[in-house]
């Protein structure tokens, strides 16, 4: 039998529910809706951590974020760690990518054919990228299988447009298209002023609802650039032994609980959507909301259909492919999102409770019954048992995943870097040997805990 | 008549005080009921030119007659919207490439030559277009072909990355084909892109124009339901300080982030303004 063709297309900071074939009536994105009929989304899907760097690596490698070493944007790949590109390489796959790419620490040209480098601004490189993806798919010659990695950036150009002193955002034509302004989300915080995000505090209702009108039209940017690539695969020559994968790195804020951006480990932020599509192979039309999936199965799931040896170490990861040809398989219970960005925090979300983990508190909220996460639990001495069972949730990833503790000269650089600062000691702060510390001396707190 | 819980003096005051905070938003049950104006825009200038404020500094309007003929060529810089200087809160706009628009009518057929190029990603990106369009009001697109591609070091065209498509448009169904592909699209209004838009306008402007078509941006992107409407006049201060007024045309729709265009008296297109990316003109030639 052939082996497949992998064609992995993934999108920068989308709302899980910005699509409407899922029900949302403020965005036409039909490029994706097709996508959504002829395959298979998984709709209690999470990703690794909700910012670009951290969870980009998650997915090439099958790995958590406090394994990885990229625990934030900026920080380096632990260089032991193979990615898909390289272990692909390795067993007869040609690996090429184009766009985005935005594992720190490592040169994308190091693990893959590139194609085109994108921009840092979608409006300016989507189209681009998609042009170099569909004409490598024309151009291609070999009998090799492939694995096609596609990044665009766009919705994340939402990040732009209302940066302090005048991103391009047109925020003043707002009243002149009033009517076509979606509504503010159930669970906005009306108080965002006293208790939101500090560049949000500044911005007007109109100003939030010009947002998310902004924020939708960038998703149907993106939606027609995956349709290109979609189209030309599934009208080409490939079309009867390839694996489409649609997936996204983090959410945006969208307006949810009055929020913008990722970070976070609410849903709007830690939630994604994560689409296949193989008709014929796979289960086509199938919106699953029982199976709790994580971007780092999406390592797992390509290894397994390319097959080739799982990457090594994939603690967690577990492929999607029984859930994706309808065959029975015991799945797992609950599934993780961290965060090192703000208050070091974890997310355990199981089939009907999520649990937001701090160090010095819990947050519970009801998914089933309050999807918004609008009635924090935590509290209530009838879920006392939920948040107990989350906890030894944690504590058990925790004990499974192999935390990675910094660099092995991490000391010598944080001496380096104070050196360089000419600072004393007690002023310095170094970020980075901190962040490692911190989340290594946290996690070894937990797994202590009996 | 018993005593006043607060004497009309204190009323005054918390009522002077209260009101003071509402303005400045922060009375939050207040500002849910505050849904107009922006805290974003309050020193951006006019929304139109906004994305390209810095790059005003530095244009001056092109004042080379518009033809009278029917053929001639449009020449744009593309400005790319930058970053914010953190330091000196200073807003950056680059040349990131150029588009040429030729336009030529012969017979019962308007034809226009598009050549863009972009630098993305560290390398130039191509795309040479023909498009054939009916001679009705649009210039509504009838066929096409068009080829893409970007360069390699030394300049000459990645053999990869060369993509050629052809397409056509009638009665309302549009076609795109590759060698190993097509692409099939149902447009219910007159289908144009976005290299005629600006002869479209500058042929057909009045005041209070107020249209609707569908895009097939670069000849394979298909977003329907684009409002085309007049949106007043627009102040744009330029290069030597002097500010001209440009009459202002809205284009909001699928897919798109809202686009302005600006014409001067003449009805030369001057600007198109989107977010990331603008167009300034830079020539009118006249073509024989």
């Amino acid at each position: 039998m052939r082996r497949p063709n992998i064609v992995f297309v993934h999108v920068d900071q989308m709302h899980h529910q910005a699509i409407s074939a899922y029900g949302c009536k403020h965005v036409r994105t039909p490029n994706i809706d097709r996508i959504v009929g002829r395959g298979y989304s998984f709709l209690e899907s999470y990703c690794a951590m909700p910012q670009c760097c951290p969870a980009r690596t998650s997915w090439f490698t099958g790995r958590m974020s406090k394994e990885h070493g990229v625990v934030v944007n900026g920080y380096p790949i632990d260089p032991e760690i193979p990615d898909l590109g390289r272990w692909l390489r390795k067993y007869g796959y040609e690996a090429v990518h184009t766009g985005k790419w935005h594992v720190t620490g490592r040169d994308v040209a190091d693990s893959f054919q590139v194609l085109h480098r994108g921009s840092g601004h979608g409006e300016l490189g989507d189209s681009a990228v998609a042009r170099s993806a569909v004409a490598y798919l024309e151009n291609r010659t070999g009998d090799k299988p492939f694995f096609l990695s596609v990044g665009f950036l766009n919705p994340h150009d939402c990040c732009f447009p209302a940066t302090s002193h005048g991103g391009p955002g047109k925020y003043g034509f707002a009243p002149r298209i009033a009517h076509q302004l979606p509504p503010l989300p159930e669970n906005f915080d009306y108080d965002y002023k006293n208790s939101g995000m500090s560049q949000t505090r500044n911005w007007s209702l109109q100003d939030w609802r010009y947002y998310i009108y902004s924020y939708y039209r960038l998703v149907e940017m993106i939606d027609a650039e995956v349709g290109r690539v979609y189209g030309a695969l599934a009208s080409g020559r490939y079309a009867d032994n390839t694996l489409f994968i649609l997936t996204s790195d983090h959410g945006d804020g969208l307006g949810f609980h009055a929020k913008v951006s990722k970070g976070y480990l609410e849903e709007e932020a830690g939630r994604v959507p994560a689409i296949l599509c193989w008709p014929g192979r796979i289960r086509e039309d199938v919106q699953d909301r029982t199976h709790l999936v994580s971007g780092v199965d999406i390592a797992a799931t390509v290894c397994d259909y390319a097959g080739v040896p799982a990457l090594p170490k994939m603690t967690i990861a577990r492929s999607w492919r029984p859930l994706l040809q309808g065959n029975e398989t015991q799945w797992r219970d609950y599934v993780i999102c961290e965060t090192s960005i703000g208050p070091l925090s974890a997310s355990v979300r199981d089939g009907q409770f999520k649990s937001i983990i701090y160090e010095d508190r819990t947050r519970l909220f009801d998914i089933r019954n309050d999807p918004l996460e609008t009635k924090d639990l935590a509290g209530d001495a009838e879920h006392a048992a939920v948040k107990k069972r989350h906890r030894d949730h944690f504590r058990e990833y925790i004990k499974q995943i192999e935390v990675y503790p910094g660099p092995p000269d991490i000391e010598r650089r944080i001496s380096r870097q104070r050196r360089a600062a000419r600072m004393p000691r007690a002023a310095v702060s170094y970020k980075r040997g901190n962040l490692y510390r911190a989340y290594v001396k946290w996690y070894e707190k937990i797994k202590a805990e009996s | 008549m018993g005593k006043a819980l607060i004497s009309r003096r204190q009323f005054l005051r918390s009522s002077l005080i209260a009101t003071a905070l509402a303005a400045h938003g922060q009375l939050p049950l207040l500002a849910k009921e505050r849904t107009t104006g922006s805290g974003i825009d309050v020193a951006s200038g006019p929304y139109a030119t906004k994305p390209i404020r810095d790059y005003l500094k530095r244009f001056s309007p092109t004042n080379e007659a518009r033809p009278q003929r029917q053929n001639y060529a449009l020449r744009y810089n593309i400005v790319h919207w930058g970053a914010v200087s953190k330091r000196t809160h200073a807003l950056t706009n680059s040349v990131v490439g150029e588009v040429v628009v030729k336009r030529t009518v012969a017979g019962n057929q308007v034809t226009y030559e598009v050549r863009q190029r972009m630098r993305i990603g560290g390398t130039d990106n191509f795309i040479v277009a023909e498009i054939v369009c009916d001679p009705d009001r649009w210039n509504s697109l009838r066929r096409w072909n068009l080829r893409s591609y970007y360069t390699a070091t030394g300049g000459q065209p990645e053999p990869l990355s060369v993509l050629s498509e052809e397409g056509w448009c009638k009665d309302g169904s549009i076609q795109v084909r590759g060698d190993n592909y097509r692409h099939s699209y149902g447009a219910h209004n007159p289908v144009l892109t976005q290299w005629t838009v600006p002869d479209f306008l500058s042929r057909c402007t009045s005041s209070p124009l107020n249209v609707c078509f569908d895009l097939l941006q670069d000849l394979s992107l298909f977003k329907p339901r684009q409002s085309l409407v007049y949106d007043g006049s627009t102040p744009v201060r330029l290069a030597g300080g002097e500010t001209v007024t440009l009459q202002t045309y809205a284009q909001t729709g699928q897919g798109i982030l809202p686009i302005h265009y600006l014409l001067d008296s003449q009805g030369r297109v001057q600007l198109v303004t989107s977010s990331i990316l603008s167009w300034t003109l830079s020539s009118v030639e006249k073509r024989s």
